[in-house]
């Protein structure tokens, strides 16, 4: 997938060459504008995307422009030059009305002042750092933190974040001063003042709570979603759909065999072996029903273990979520068969997640002792992750450096009290689009699909379709019992009922049987009492108990910390430790 | 007698009740035949609880003391002393005459013991266990005079109407299943311990307990006409019992609805290996909270189809249990 990255700042050493080593792996056709105090680099995708002409490098005697993704809706032929001239006659402000899946950079020769700016829904993602009077940007942390110079500090707080959500949320990463640019949000910084500023400009709650109510939501959504898949589709070209089986994927193969009639359209369809929970029956299902190429791969540690320490290099800042391996197998699956893969993400978070329920629920009893942050407690608890397990597992001195008050809980507490949704439910969404899909769903794709230059195209959380979930009557997400109402009551007569029927797995990667068999000697050597001990971060004993599942407390969740753990510590003595 | 806060091993008739050396004074003493002593309640405490961090019942302590007998030692005494009986037996064939009298001889020697051992251990995992009346003593003796007594531990019901919350659409969306338990207690455990949020279930029990939940179930049993119902009750109870109390309490008939009755008849839990220290006496008026913790969350969490297959089979518990880890 294509990449921007470069730098600001006053005599500057040339680094565009650094950088660019780092970001290879997304293609070896680069181009680069470097001058004394300035560089600006891109990456072209080997393939020939139908937005082409959207992304990449401009420059005139004011103004230079770095463009990677595509724009959709009326955008889909704006050019990087047309961008230059908007930005000249109306500022920053023009930009902000941009739509589609982008990051992109913008620096004002004669102000000296560079923007960075991230599309609506974070389809792509932009790190940041300020070191020595200068700014470094590019799309995968590693570009920055690889540079020489740079001191790799280790955030105490984004640890326990991530082993409480499995992700990094907000602007944090790993590393102390990087940066992900959040979406929907552009950051300027002035060369000549060194003044900073982040702005958000994308703001779904408000735009739901000013739009007028459809006719009917149904039709509103069949038509979005028909526009929003047509605005990804290369021409007159095949393409891939990741099919899990479940609602979302089976959604966008049936809408896609309403545009590409003419073409093959395959799909892929990940399992881990018979005796571990699969859906491939539901797969094979839909497939047939859509007529599409199938094809299924199995997937087990002995395929990936030998590149484990590559897909952990590629995913860079860790998420500590097991669904990236078979991202990224998957993908390096499907490139042998074609170039453009559509996935199903942004279902759960803009229709009604497994969450909602349970956060409601906890709401339906009194006579228990709550305290004045138990829904922020709740919503940490419903990750599932080591929320709990954070006293035990993290070194007194790593529990010492951050604040479970100011850390976990205030990051939350603003989408309890917002006055933008007056339904919980909607919070309870707009959280999800925020932290989940921003922090871990879309930044998750894109890389696993960079790694092997496939674009993640995500229609179901295209900025659109986020404004209009907000949008949505709340009864059309939740229903009765059911979740992404809308979405069954939009695709009953297109897809299998028994699809439509079925209740919400999600993908169980068994990684809690694997540590018990296929990758147990691997995870010891990793998580070595020599090796923990050593770092210092976590607690040895406790790394211990759960290599030998012997954890007396209740939230066991073997697998799931274990591969947390796993991908922590190998990210940490890539980066860090630079073994 | 061992110190539960520091693991000392104390001399009753020497040191006295005091631990001497972390301060701990014992509940419980040895000199008074008391029935469970200081450390196994802690320990089964800390079990039941999961380290502090699950609420529990006095039913499901029971359980746990009941299913942690300690009488393993007699039987593996039997099997060494069966082993060297054997040994001895094969040895008298293959020697002379004169050493095959002796051989023989250690062999009765060492068999009947072992026989007296295993009837032994047969006897008092039948017959030897802590009767519930000497639990319920303990237990309150524990809870009053212990620097241990466990906040988790769950006595009485205690369920009531939740505040005025200001979102008016908390109770919207409906729920995936309903659950219905045949104690009050059980559904206190099951909230407390946020089951109802995993299963995305709405938990009330036969009772109708707790009452304000009443409309709100009656809304969603009117609006979701094929919402799954899972009933489940004690060993001492038949379904239709459950049923028709529900029906008294509540006035809806349960009949009318999807209804899943996931087993605990005594037949069935006598199957399971992980109940197998149960008296039978004990089996035919189980309550819900005496099975494994897992188990019970296990039979909401799964499907009816899962259940009437997997139920019966050994495997089933385990299977249910690792289900309970799985991510």
């Amino acid at each position: 997938m294509d990449a921007i990255f470069g730098y600001i700042g006053l005599h500057a050493p040339p680094l565009c060459q650094s950088m660019y080593a780092q970001l290879q792996h997304r293609g070896s056709d680069y181009h680069f504008i470097e001058q004394d105090h300035y560089a600006f680099g891109f990456i072209q995708t080997p393939l020939s995307w139908q937005q082409a002409q959207h992304h990449g490098l401009y420059e005139d005697a004011n103004l230079i422009i770095a463009i990677a993704g595509f724009f959709t809706h009326t955008q889909t032929t704006m050019t990087p030059a047309q961008i230059a001239h908007l930005y000249k006659k109306h500022g920053i402000e023009a930009l902000t009305q941009l739509s589609g899946a982008f990051v992109l950079s913008i620096y004002d020769k004669q102000r000296k002042h560079l923007c960075l700016m991230r599309d609506g829904a974070g389809q792509r993602t932009l790190y940041y750092s300020i070191w020595n009077k200068r700014i470094y940007f590019a799309v995968e942390p590693k570009a920055i933190h690889q540079l020489p110079g740079f001191s790799r500090r280790l955030r105490p707080a984004s640890l326990a974040q991530y082993f409480s959500f499995s992700f990094i949320p907000e602007q944090y990463t790993m590393l102390e001063n990087i940066y992900e640019l959040r979406p929907g949000y552009y950051f300027s910084w002035n060369l000549s003042t060194q003044q900073q500023q982040l702005q958000r400009y994308f703001f779904f709650e408000k735009d739901a709570s000013n739009t007028t109510a459809p006719h009917s939501w149904q039709q509103a959504f069949l038509h979005l979603f028909h526009e929003t898949v047509a605005d990804r589709l290369p021409h007159q070209k095949e393409v891939g759909v990741f099919l899990s089986g479940g609602l979302d994927s089976s959604i966008v193969t049936a809408e896609l065999t309403q545009h590409q009639a003419a073409h093959t359209i395959h799909t892929f369809t990940l399992h881990f072996g018979k005796k571990y929970y699969h859906e491939l029956d539901y797969a094979r299902m839909l497939a047939k029903h859509c007529g599409t190429q199938h094809h299924e791969l199995l997937l087990n540690p002995k395929n990936f273990l030998q590149r484990i320490q590559d897909i952990i290099w590629r995913l860079d800042d860790p998420i500590g979520d097991p669904i990236t391996v078979p991202n990224y197998e998957l993908a390096a699956f499907a490139t042998q068969h074609v170039d453009w893969i559509f996935n199903g993400e942004g279902g759960d978070p803009c229709f009604g997640g497994p969450k909602n329920f349970g956060m409601l629920l906890q709401h339906w009893y009194g006579g228990l002792h709550r305290s004045k942050d138990f829904r922020e407690h709740a919503y940490l608890t419903s990750f599932k992750k080591a929320y709990d397990d954070l006293p035990l597992l993290l070194s007194p001195a790593m529990q010492a450096a951050y604040s479970r008050q100011h850390d976990l809980i205030a990051l939350l507490t603003p989408y309890f009290n917002t006055s933008q949704a007056e339904n919980f439910l909607d919070k309870l969404m707009a959280m999800n689009i925020h932290l989940k899909g921003a922090h871990l769903i879309l930044p998750k794709v894109e890389r696993m699909l960079a790694s092997h230059h496939l674009p993640a195209l995500s229609p179901l959380f295209d900025d659109r379709m986020v404004v209009f979930s907000q949008c949505l009557p709340s009864q059309l997400k939740l229903s009765h019992g059911q979740e992404k109402h809308i979405l069954k009551q939009c695709f009953a007569n297109k897809i299998p009922q028994a699809i439509i029927d079925r209740p919400k797995n999600g993908m169980r990667v068994p990684v809690h049987f694997w540590f018990k068999g296929e990758m147990r000697r691997y995870a010891k050597h990793i998580l070595s009492p020599k090796e923990i001990n050593k770092a210092g971060i976590f607690q040895a004993e406790r790394v211990k108990q759960l290599l030998q599942y012997d954890v007396a407390e209740r939230n066991k969740r073997y697998g799931l910390k274990l591969w947390m753990l796993l991908t922590f510590e190998i990210w940490r003595r890539q980066v860090i430790e630079k073994e | 007698m061992k110190c539960p806060q520091c693991n000392y091993n104390q001399r009753r008739k020497r040191q006295g009740i005091k631990c001497i050396q972390c301060g701990y004074v014992f509940v419980f003493d040895p000199l008074r035949n008391d029935p469970v002593l200081d450390y196994r309640m802690a320990n089964m405490i800390k079990k039941a609880s999961s380290n502090d961090t699950q609420y529990f019942t006095p039913d499901m302590l029971y359980g746990l003391f009941l299913r942690y007998r300690k009488h393993d030692h007699l039987f593996y005494t039997a099997v060494v002393l069966l082993i060297i009986s054997a040994i001895s037996g094969i040895m008298s064939f293959n020697v002379d005459t004169a050493n095959a009298k002796s051989y023989t001889i250690i062999s009765l020697f060492f068999f009947i013991p072992s026989i007296l051992y295993y009837i032994s251990y047969r006897y008092k995992k039948v017959h030897n266990y802590l009767s519930r009346k000497d639990f319920d003593k303990a237990l309150q003796k524990w809870q009053k005079n212990s620097i241990l007594s466990s906040y988790k531990l769950i006595e009485t019901p205690g369920l009531r109407p939740p505040p005025d919350w200001k979102e008016k659409d908390i109770f919207s969306y409906g729920v995936e299943k309903i659950i219905i338990l045949d104690n009050n207690l059980s559904v206190d455990l099951m909230i407390k311990n946020n089951e109802h949020v995993n299963a995305k279930a709405l938990i009330i029990s036969s009772t109708g307990y707790p009452k304000y939940l009443k409309p709100i179930l009656k809304k969603i049993l009117a609006e979701q006409t094929d919402i799954p119902i899972v009933l489940l009750h004690g060993s001492s109870r038949q379904a239709h019992t459950v049923v028709q109390q529900f029906k008294n309490k509540t006035g809806i008939d349960l009949n009318n609805y999807t209804l899943q009755i996931p087993g605990y008849t005594a037949e069935q839990l006598k199957e399971i290996k992980y109940l197998q220290n149960y008296p039978p006496e004990v089996r035919h008026k189980l309550s819900l909270d005496m099975l494994p913790y897992a188990a019970t969350i296990g039979l909401f969490s799964l499907s009816a189809a899962l259940l009437a297959e997997e139920f019966n089979k050994s495997s089933a518990l385990a299977y249910i249990i690792e289900d309970d880890d799985f991510e």
